[in-house]
């Protein structure tokens, strides 16, 4: 389970402090996928990045499974992120010196040798689809196709929480439904529990709920389903 | 997928940034390895010199007197041909016209054997003299020697060298009017200089002249038959193992007879005693002491006797009968109490005299009458007559002890002459006085003393000196039993005389050639040192690239270490693969620097060969690929990149990862903290800027050329300067509205300038670094003094240094030297108009900066009164306490030390750099007794042209090298249009003397020249870091003006003119630059102008300016060449990445 409780955050700027989240709250059970709407710098991002102990709250506290992260210190943390989370960017941020497989075991290559890591690499690459583009460096690829690579590397870990900024943001409509697919079968699939931030309507619809990011709060946004 | 893996890919994938970081590291290791090889280039060059100057000799012993030829073979032993007993003299050699003269020639006595002692066997068979022919009257010339001389074989060249005094020319019976001996030879061949040719047994750069001549013509020339006064040998590589010093030294001593050491025992039956006396007339101390002890442990009774010429002897008070040039003797009263054997000597009391009967005849004296004795005394130069009156006690017949002609020594040109009208006495004796009866006297009884005085009256009135030369003229050893045999007396006496006597105390010492050459060879300074030191800011500046280029290439790769942090590596781990990453960079860098560094050390050496020839003047400088040089500069270049690397990645610990994964590599603004931050440096740093500057202000005024001072101050004051930046970079930024037109693009420009704060700031701190090392060292530039006639500048107001090849005993300015030099009367006009100073000369290593050897036993100068009293010049320093100390610091040279050590002074650079002393501190010298003496420097004269040397009173010098008579270096302060006359004449003039005269200013130029040189080199390698500087630079603009070219691109699709986009990105960049400019002008200036103003030293404006104006051109030039490839990019591809 995760617990977000009266999450805020301020960022200092010369003419004060600028609050971007006053309050933010959210649960999301295993296996539960959540969309987060709300128009652009309303504070998605920076929700997405305190879930995912990349920055912390000003105030407030973030749990997973009864774990505070915020209390760990930064190998802890790090071996946190690594294990328990997956991340999923609008950049596929991809090494671009790496191959596809390579790309997707980066995250491997953080905690001891993990022999069986390649397999599940390459079993992953072949769930996205890219089985026979494993050899393949970002630059051959598409950009759905580094997006798949993507969330192939996000997988790796087996994370128990999949946090996803825009995964679609800048994809054509067919590649980011292939990809929306993809996100909304991990829930059902690997009981994981995802965190989609997002302005595609498509593929907020795909999710269990959608919430809507207003005035630095998390509340329910309209059905977007048809 | 390995950790290894990855690290091999990223290697792969960011090869360019690692390129340019790892060329970054190859110059720092360039920079090092070059400076290690300069460094031992010229510790080789300096080794290969000095020992090649002496062949296979390895020890010499040089003596200031001469010794029996035969002391050689007691050296070596066998094989014979590894030892040369050598006539070594200093001289002048000129063509048989005249018209070419060479000073400081070494003139050498040998036989041809010396050739193969040296190693280069027959290079002297020329010398040897045809079957049948006794000698031969030739010479070998030095291969220099004979290119100066212009000489060829066949020609005749003339060597003058001073005759050797026995008898001290500074006493009443030594000869001042000796002229040199000249020996007209034919040359008869040449040695190479890179063999015998360049024989010198004191490392020098100075050209080797030398002239070998058989050695018997030089003896007999000399008057020293079979005598010689050094020994040369080859102790090395002999089949029994080669010979220490110190055996050497044993071989020495036991083989050294009396005469060696210029003593004589003899015997006198007649008066049952053993006389002990010298050839220089007087019993130096230590004999006399050592006579005296010999004496005790045979169970002998030492007297001593003092005898002097009287001019007159008279009664007091009455006009009569006057007894002239008589000898009187001086004896030890104690041995005259109740000795049994010595009781027929007259025996007066203290102020008492006795007259022998022939001459209380003569004056027709009685007991109880005051005689009064005249005689000379020579005073300096001046030989006075002065009297004496004492009480007559008594009057003894003339005969037994009293008719003792051996009572006064034996005196050639006196003592050997039938008539007293024969005399040729170095002093004016008035024949008109000496009447028959006198005559009479000198046939019958010779020097048979006439008056007998205590030995303490004597001692008074004529041994003034006693320290210098000694109180005695003979020792007189009698039996304890009169009966004894005088020939087992004179034996037993000998060999204790000798077991008491060292070599060393007679100025007999071996010397280990080698040892000394290779110390000096190990220079004044460690050039390596100095070298990495002169490019220093090369270094700093190519650390200061490593850090950028590290940093932007990093930069560039922050969205992969974003992710590398988001998926839940450590970011210790992310460090250690960026740092592992780089140290495989800089591990390749640092072999590439090696090629590199080669490069650069050729670069210098050539460098030092032609445009900085001034600095290192001598050494034949050559590469050597010293595996050693290689090793430590690879290691060197890679740790100092490592801990450059390290610490710039350490400072990338603080970069968020969302930052990072938007590709924004830089802290984010922290709350609460970030004011306080950035303010409380410049509080910090302006404190420290005050003090630096007070430092710069009290430090110059308390001694204006403290490099520490200086460079403290100077740093402390770029460092507030950079600090400033800082806090400007990152300070908040001032509310104001961005203005229209050409203002507005530049206030937008120099905001952007402020967008990466720490890459501004290395920026800035790479040009602020090279302006100001290389504007501040030209205030450290040392000019010409604008007055040469000031006394206090570099010349001491002396417009010429005039140095002679053999010392003049009465002084240059002096009517009897002149008379004896024979100089012209408009030269003597000039002279007399003139103000000379003589200084005496112990000859040793030059301690100037003008020699790289490092002084063993610096050339040491006795200063009279005279100049002491005159004053002169500037102190850096002095141990002055009083007012008059503190006015005229030279008079330090006659305050005793209280614990014993001599005061010296010397010019503060040599002080410093050369012999590594400082005020206060003590360096050791070895007397011609063979002690050790310890000097205290109480001054430090700065800038000048005695800098070669360490200066001590005359009284310290002349006891502590008491053989050495006259002066041979002359201070002369005279008008310029009379100093031009005089360097012209008395080059001329003084050609036996073998006088040089350069002119002070000149001497000085020579001088800080090297300063100078060293400074132009600082600059030059200073400018090549400027360079690097600028090639920062541009990497900055490069990756600035990438990083933002979505911006651009935009700025061109809403409108913008190429021209207003140059001026956005020309503001931005000339803004770092014209910063850096600004921190380093301003700060060298501010350091600099106490110098300038106390110095007088000439800033060169113009080349300044052009120096700020060249980097600033060049900075802007790179801008426009990035603008202009930036404005070639196509726009929509750039807009998309926006």
């Amino acid at each position: 389970m995760l617990v977000a409780d009266d999450i805020h955050k301020a960022y200092p700027t010369p003419a004060g402090p600028l609050a971007v989240l006053a309050g933010a709250s959210l649960r999301v059970a295993p296996g539960e996928s959540v969309a987060i709407l709300g128009p652009s710098g309303c504070g998605k991002s920076t929700l997405l990045n305190i879930l995912g102990t990349l920055e912390p709250p000003t105030r407030g506290r973030v749990r997973l499974d009864d774990l505070e992260p915020a209390t760990l210190a930064e190998p802890a943390l790090a071996r946190f992120r690594n294990r328990t989370l997956g991340f999923v960017f609008q950049d596929h941020h991809l090494l671009l010196q790496c191959t596809a497989l390579e790309n997707v075991l980066v995250p491997t290559l953080a905690g001891p040798a993990d022999r069986d890591a390649a397999r599940r690499g390459a079993d992953l690459l072949a769930r996205v689809g890219l089985a026979d583009r494993a050899g393949h460096r970002p630059a051959e690829l598409s950009g759905g196709e580094r997006q798949r690579v993507a969330l192939a590397r996000a997988l790796i870990n087996r994370p128990r929480l999949v946090l996803a900024d825009e995964p679609t943001g800048n994809l054509d409509e067919t590649t980011a439904a292939s990809i929306a697919e993809l996100l909304a079968e991990l829930p059902r699939r690997d009981g994981v529990m995802l965190v989609v931030v997002t302005h595609s309507t498509a593929l907020a619809r795909r999710c269990d709920r959608v919430l809507r990011l207003h005035a630095g709060r998390l509340e329910p946004a309209p059905d977007p389903r048809p | 997928m390995t950790p290894r893996t990855l690290l091999l890919r990223s290697l792969r994938h960011h090869a360019a940034s690692h390129v340019a970081v790892a060329a970054g590291v190859a110059v720092a290791t360039a920079v090092i390895t070059g400076a290690l090889l300069v460094g031992d280039a010229l510790r080789q060059s300096l080794r290969a010199a000095a020992l090649g100057g002496l062949g296979h000799l390895t020890h010499a012993v040089e003596a200031p007197h001469w010794f029996r030829a035969a002391l050689a073979a007691e050296l070596a032993g066998p094989p014979p041909e590894r030892v040369a007993a050598v006539a070594l003299l200093s001289g002048t050699a000129a063509s048989d016209d005249g018209e070419r003269v060479v000073p400081r020639v070494t003139v050498v006595g040998c036989e041809p054997e010396l050739a193969d002692v040296f190693g280069t066997p027959g290079a002297l068979a020329a010398l040897r003299a045809p079957a049948g022919v006794e000698t031969s009257r030739v010479t070998v010339l030095s291969a220099a020697l004979a290119r100066d001389l212009r000489a060829s074989v066949g020609d005749d060249v003339l060597l003058r060298v001073a005759r050797p005094a026995t008898i001290s020319p500074e006493t009443l019976l030594g000869r001042r009017d000796a002229p040199p001996a000249t020996l007209r030879l034919r040359v008869a061949g040449f040695a190479p200089d890179e063999g015998l040719g360049g024989l010198r047994l004191r490392p020098s750069f100075v050209p080797a002249y030398a002239a070998f001549v058989p050695r018997v013509v030089l003896q007999r020339a000399l008057g020293q038959p079979e005598r010689v006064n050094a020994v040369l040998i080859a102790a090395g590589d002999r089949a029994d193992g080669d010979l220490s010093t110190t055996e050497l030294a044993h071989r020495l001593r036991r083989g050294a007879t009396l005469a060696d050491y210029g003593l004589r025992l003899r015997s006198d039956p007649g008066r049952g005693c053993v006389v002990l006396e010298s050839a220089a007339l007087l019993l130096p101390t230590p004999v006399e002491e050592a006579g005296r002890a010999a004496a005790a442990a045979i169970g002998g009774r030492p007297i001593g006797v003092l005898a002097y010429l009287a001019n007159e002897i008279a009664v007091a008070g009455r006009d009569g009968a006057r007894v002239p040039y008589s000898t009187v003797v001086g004896i030890e009263p104690a041995a005259m109490a109740g000795e049994p054997a010595l009781g027929d000597l007259p025996q007066p009391a203290a102020g008492e005299i006795a007259l022998n009967d022939w001459t209380a005849t003569q004056l027709g004296t009685q007991v109880g009458d005051t005689v009064r004795l005249s005689f000379y005394r020579l005073a300096g130069a001046d030989l006075t007559t002065e009297t004496a009156t004492f009480r007559l006690a008594a009057v003894v017949p003339l005969a037994a002890a009293a008719a003792d002609p051996g009572l006064a020594p034996e005196y050639p040109g006196v003592t050997d002459t039938p008539h007293i009208a024969d005399w040729d006495p170095p002093f004016p004796i008035d024949l008109r006085r000496v009447r028959p009866v006198d005559e009479d006297y000198w046939r019958d009884h010779r020097a048979t003393p006439k008056a007998f005085v205590t030995l303490a009256d004597a001692q008074r009135l004529w041994a003034a000196d006693h320290e210098r030369f000694g109180r005695v003229t003979s020792l007189r050893i009698y039996p304890a039993n009169p009966g004894s045999a005088m020939g087992d007396l004179a034996a037993a006496l000998e060999r204790e005389l000798r077991a008491r006597l060292d070599p060393a105390g007679f100025g007999l010492r071996v010397e280990d050639l080698r040892a000394r050459a290779l110390a000096a060879s190990r220079g004044t300074t460690d050039f390596a040192g100095l070298f990495l030191g002169l490019s220093f800011f090369l270094l700093v500046a190519a650390l200061l690239l490593i850090g950028l280029l590290l940093r932007l290439g990093v930069e560039r790769r922050a969205p992969s270490l974003g992710l590398l942090l988001a998926v839940g590596w450590p970011a210790r781990r992310v460090g250690r693969l960026l740092l592992a990453e780089q140290l495989v960079v800089a591990g390749l860098g640092s072999l590439g620097g090696l090629m590199l560094g080669r490069g650069y050390a050729w670069l210098l050496l050539t460098g030092l060969r032609s445009w900085w020839a001034d600095a290192l003047p001598g050494p034949a400088l050559t590469l050597h690929d010293v595996p050693r040089a290689y090793l430590i500069g690879a290691a060197a270049g890679f740790i100092v990149s490592a801990l450059t690397i390290g610490l710039t990645l350490r400072g990338l610990r603080g970069w968020s990862v969302r930052g990072l994964l938007a590709g924004v590599a830089a802290d984010p603004p922290r709350a609460g903290t970030g004011r306080r931050r950035l303010r409380t440096p410049p509080r910090v740093l302006t404190a420290g800027g005050v003090a630096g500057a007070l430092i710069v202000v009290f430090g110059t005024l308390w001694q204006p050329s403290a490099p520490l001072v200086f460079f403290v101050g100077g740093v402390g004051l770029l460092l507030w300067s950079l600090v400033s930046v800082r806090s400007a970079l990152h300070g908040r930024r001032a509310a104001t509205d961005l203005r229209s037109g050409w203002r507005g693009i530049a206030q937008l420009g120099l905001r952007n300038a402020r967008r990466r704060p720490g890459r501004s700031l290395l920026t800035v701190a790479l040009v602020a670094t090279a302006t100001f090392v290389i504007t501040s060292l030209q205030a450290l530039r040392l000019p010409p003094p604008a007055d040469p006639a000031d006394r206090a500048s570099g010349t001491g107001g002396f417009a010429l240094l005039v140095e002679t090849t053999v010392p003049l005993v009465p002084p240059l300015h002096t009517p009897a030297a002149q008379e004896l030099l024979g100089l012209a009367e408009q030269t003597r006009a000039l002279l007399a108009r003139a103000a000379v100073f003589g200084l005496r000369v112990r000859p040793g290593d030059d301690a100037s900066c003008l020699s790289p050897y490092a002084p063993q036993q610096p050339t040491l100068l006795g200063v009279g009164d005279d100049l002491i009293e005159r004053g002169g010049f500037t102190f850096a320093a002095s141990l002055a306490q009083t007012d008059a100390e503190r006015a005229n610091p030279w008079l330090l040279l006659r305050r005793p030390q209280p614990d014993g050590a001599i005061p010296a002074l010397a010019d503060e650079a040599a002080a410093r750099w050369q012999m590594h002393r400082d005020l206060g501190e003590e360096l050791e010298l070895i007397d011609d007794r063979g002690r050790a003496i310890r000097m205290r420097l109480v001054g430090l004269l700065r800038g000048s042209v005695l800098q070669g040397a360490v200066l001590i009173g005359e009284r310290d010098f002349t006891r502590m090298f008491p053989t050495r008579a006259g002066r041979a270096q002359f201070l002369i302060a005279a008008p310029p249009a009379e100093a031009a006359a005089l360097a012209a004449a008395l080059p001329r003039e003084l050609a036996d003397a073998g006088a040089t005269v350069t002119p002070t200013r000149a001497r000085l130029a020579e001088l800080n020249a090297v300063q100078n040189t060293y400074l132009a080199t600082f600059q030059a390698l200073g400018g090549l870091g400027l360079l690097l500087g600028t090639l920062g630079l541009a990497a900055v603009q490069v990756r600035h003006v990438w990083e933002r070219r979505g911006e651009l691109a935009l700025l061109r699709t809403v409108g913008w003119s190429h021209g207003r986009l140059a001026v956005l990105l020309l503001v931005e960049h000339g803004a770092l630059l014209a910063g850096g400019l600004a921190c380093g002008f301003v700060s060298a200036t501010l350091v600099a102008v106490p110098h300038v103003l106390l110095r007088g030293v000439a800033v060169p404006w113009l080349s300044l300016a052009g120096l700020c104006g060249g980097v600033l051109a060049a900075g802007v030039l790179t801008g426009a060449a990035v603008l202009a490839v930036t404005l070639r990019a196509p726009l929509v591809p750039a807009l998309r990445r926006e």
